[in-house]
């Protein structure tokens, strides 16, 4: 029996305002009517003004696709939620033109320290080198989050993105032509039709609950409670966790920074202490105040915000329901442990993105947001298995785990191999390995390394027009084809990618190194020259002697090549939009 | 030293959790006394044992061994 809501089912807010940010409350609105039903009718209506569907609608304002968010609270979130962006996550808001926000305000960092009582057992970091642009982890409130995503969305063309607050969802009635979705605000309610409504409203999802669908899976017993302090420090941004320190002996303790002086501390309850006992102010103050005390702080601090939460391993079986779509939470849960919860919704988001619109704009057809559910899906039970791995080591189930781990932090500062055990494996891109929009060339085999078909884009730095730019931030809103050899690019690729424009996709073509592409068959490509940096292109790419690459809109590599014959390129591009069977050596 | 991959060790620490639960908590000692045996058995050289040995011993105040003031 999974419990309807298995995350913070209980919120304490001790404190009505956080430092340096204000909640705008946001002004209900009703739109013009007829016979209860809204007149306006856009193709997609999102549930959930959350970061998952503020992205689902930036990706679709940015391919020209209407949406309106619909949002139950009239402000961005109050208490501080999920604080730790992936490097994926980054690229992904950067292609949805709002990145350079979270980076100023953000808190990068690369790695971590775990201590087992008062001796540090671990000192981890996550790769992060020169083929790098964007921190591996970035620390940021979820109000912040939000609030930047608003900002981004406030720049759209209005009839293109439109959040309506202070409005819930009553009801859903799927038809053959699109969903009408009965809203509320509390004066008024009336209905609203869509071609597809995308579910972005949480863990407790009305949409969800409305189409009568559960999540199965795992909920684990472990409960921590999560505590945010305002408190000044003059520490790094890491990763710091305690196992059973001498201020609070046998818990588990972790502990983040977090921009404007905001610390979150996370630790175990005993099996025998009460939930909601325990998140009240005069019982997590003296765990806290032992927990500085043992880091030698003496300071003021003030207590933000407290929640429970226990970890749970549950997913819909598909993220697709006709004419309805889940996305984030509303979908699926990992355990926070590696931070997979919030990051696995913005690749959803961005999965989901370009296939919508590309349904929508007669690109591609229907069966294509099948394999939105299948890549996601997949994804997340990829996510499930290294979270539970973090969720095993940080709150073990049984007295097996509970032994082992204990031997392992007892034997760890001595024995590094050992001490691989306890390292975070924290949230990574995942690969649609399988996926039917790939295309397995007869070329694959000769490929030794780098990305195969369904891998997210490798970071790879380029000397683009005498710049310094970076790979994944040259790949185009639609389909890029990267060649990398000798010689011209011959003009039967060209006239493929020419015909790919002519279908209404934006093509970039990037040509690297000595490669070359004949000036009279530019037309209306986006042709860039990259220079390579240090033969990391070759290298990253196995792109020895020559390889072509083409990434699908999401960035995900849907084909590879050594050498290219007539069609290869347009069958690619067609199985990517799920235009055709995917064809099979 | 290792010749195993992160994986690898990964999966192999899993299974022993699992099989420290299977044996449950009366047994326990008796299963990893087993283990140890036959995992000395496969190492086969007296020198590398005793080192590892000693290596295993608990030093009061270290280990698993909570003291007293804590």
């Amino acid at each position: 029996m999974i419990p309807s809501n298995p995350r913070r089912s209980k919120v304490f807010v001790v404190e009505s305002t956080v430092p340096n940010f204000v909640h705008t409350t946001h002004p209900v609105t009703v739109p013009p009517r007829a016979n209860g039903r809204e007149i306006a009718r856009r193709p997609v209506l999102i549930a959930g003004g959350g970061p998952v569907g503020l992205a689902v609608a930036l990706a679709l304002a940015s391919r020209g696709i209407a949406a309106l968010v619909v949002e139950a609270d009239q402000t961005v979130c109050a208490g501080s939620r999920a604080i730790c962006l992936s490097r994926r996550t980054l690229e992904i808001l950067e292609r949805l033109g709002a990145l350079t926000p979270f980076q100023e305000k953000g808190l990068a960092w690369t790695g971590g320290r775990s201590f087992h009582r008062s001796e540090e057992v671990l000192h981890f970091t996550m790769p992060h080198d020169q083929d790098q642009r964007l921190a591996p982890m970035t620390n940021l409130q979820q109000y912040y989050i939000e609030q930047f995503l608003l900002d981004a969305a406030a720049k759209c063309d209005p009839d293109l993105l439109e959040v309506r607050w202070g409005t819930r969802i009553d009801g859903l009635h799927q038809g053959p032509d699109g969903v009408v979705v009965e809203l509320a605000t509390d004066t008024a309610s009336y209905a609203t039709e869509c071609d597809f409504l995308v579910a972005c409203d949480g863990a407790r999802s009305r949409v969800r609950q409305a189409a009568g669908l559960r999540m199965n899976g795992t909920s684990y017993e472990g409960r921590y409670v999560i505590v945010d302090i305002e408190i000044n420090l003059d520490l790094p941004t890491e990763r710091l966790a305690w196992f059973d320190p001498p201020s609070n002996p046998g818990r588990t303790m972790l502990m983040h920074k977090q921009p404007d002086n905001l610390w979150r501390l996370d630790y175990q309850l005993h099996p025998t202490e009460d939930s909601e006992e325990m998140i009240r102010e005069d019982n997590v103050t003296p765990v806290v105040n032992a927990h500085l005390a043992m880091m030698g702080i003496d300071r003021p601090w003030r207590l933000i915000w407290t929640s429970m939460y226990r970890a749970a391993a549950v997913s819909l079986d598909s993220y697709r329901s006709g004419r309805v779509l889940f996305a984030g939470d509303a979908a699926h849960l990992v355990p926070i442990f590696g931070v997979r919860g919030l990051n696995s919704g913005f690749d959803d988001a961005f999965n989901l993105g370009w296939k919508l619109a590309s349904v929508i704009a007669g690109c591609s057809p229907d069966p294509i947001l099948d394999t939105y559910s299948e890549e996601r899906r997949r994804a997340w039970e990829v996510n499930v298995t290294s979270a539970m791995k973090s969720t095993e080591f940080m709150a073990p189930p049984s007295r097996g785990y509970e032994l082992m781990r204990d031997a392992v932090l007892s034997l760890a500062k001595d024995h590094p191999a050992i001490a691989t055990l306890i390292d975070p494996r924290q949230s990574a891109a995942i690969a649609y390995e399988g996926s039917r929009l790939n295309t397995v060339t007869r070329d694959e085999g000769s490929f030794k390394t780098g990305p195969g078909p369904g891998s997210p884009p490798l970071e790879c730095p380029l000397i683009v027009n005498g710049k310094k730019r970076y790979l994944t931030n040259v790949l185009g809103s639609d389909f890029t084809l990267v060649w990398s050899g000798e010689g011209d690019v011959p003009s039967i690729v060209a006239n493929e990618l020419h015909c790919a424009i002519n279908r209404g996709l934006s093509v970039v073509l990037l040509t690297i190194g000595t490669a070359t592409l004949l000036s009279g068959t530019v037309g209306q490509l986006q042709a860039l020259h990259a220079q390579i940096v240090e033969g990391r292109f070759i290298d990253l790419y196995d792109a020895a002697p020559s390889a072509v690459y083409l990434f699908r809109p999401d960035g995900h590599v849907c084909a590879r090549w050594r050498t290219m014959q007539p069609g290869d390129l347009s069958n690619a591009i067609d199985t990517a939009l799920g235009c055709r069977k995917a064809a099979r050596p | 030293m290792s010749v195993w991959n992160r994986d690898e060790r990964e999966r192999a620490y899993t299974k022993l959790c699992e099989a420290v639960t299977a044996a449950s908590e009366e047994k326990e000692s008796l299963f990893l006394a087993r283990l140890c045996l036959l995992l000395m058995e496969k190492l086969g050289d007296a020198e590398k044992f005793e080192g590892i040995l000693a290596q295993a011993q608990l030093q009061s105040g270290k280990g698993l061994t909570r003291s007293a003031q804590e």
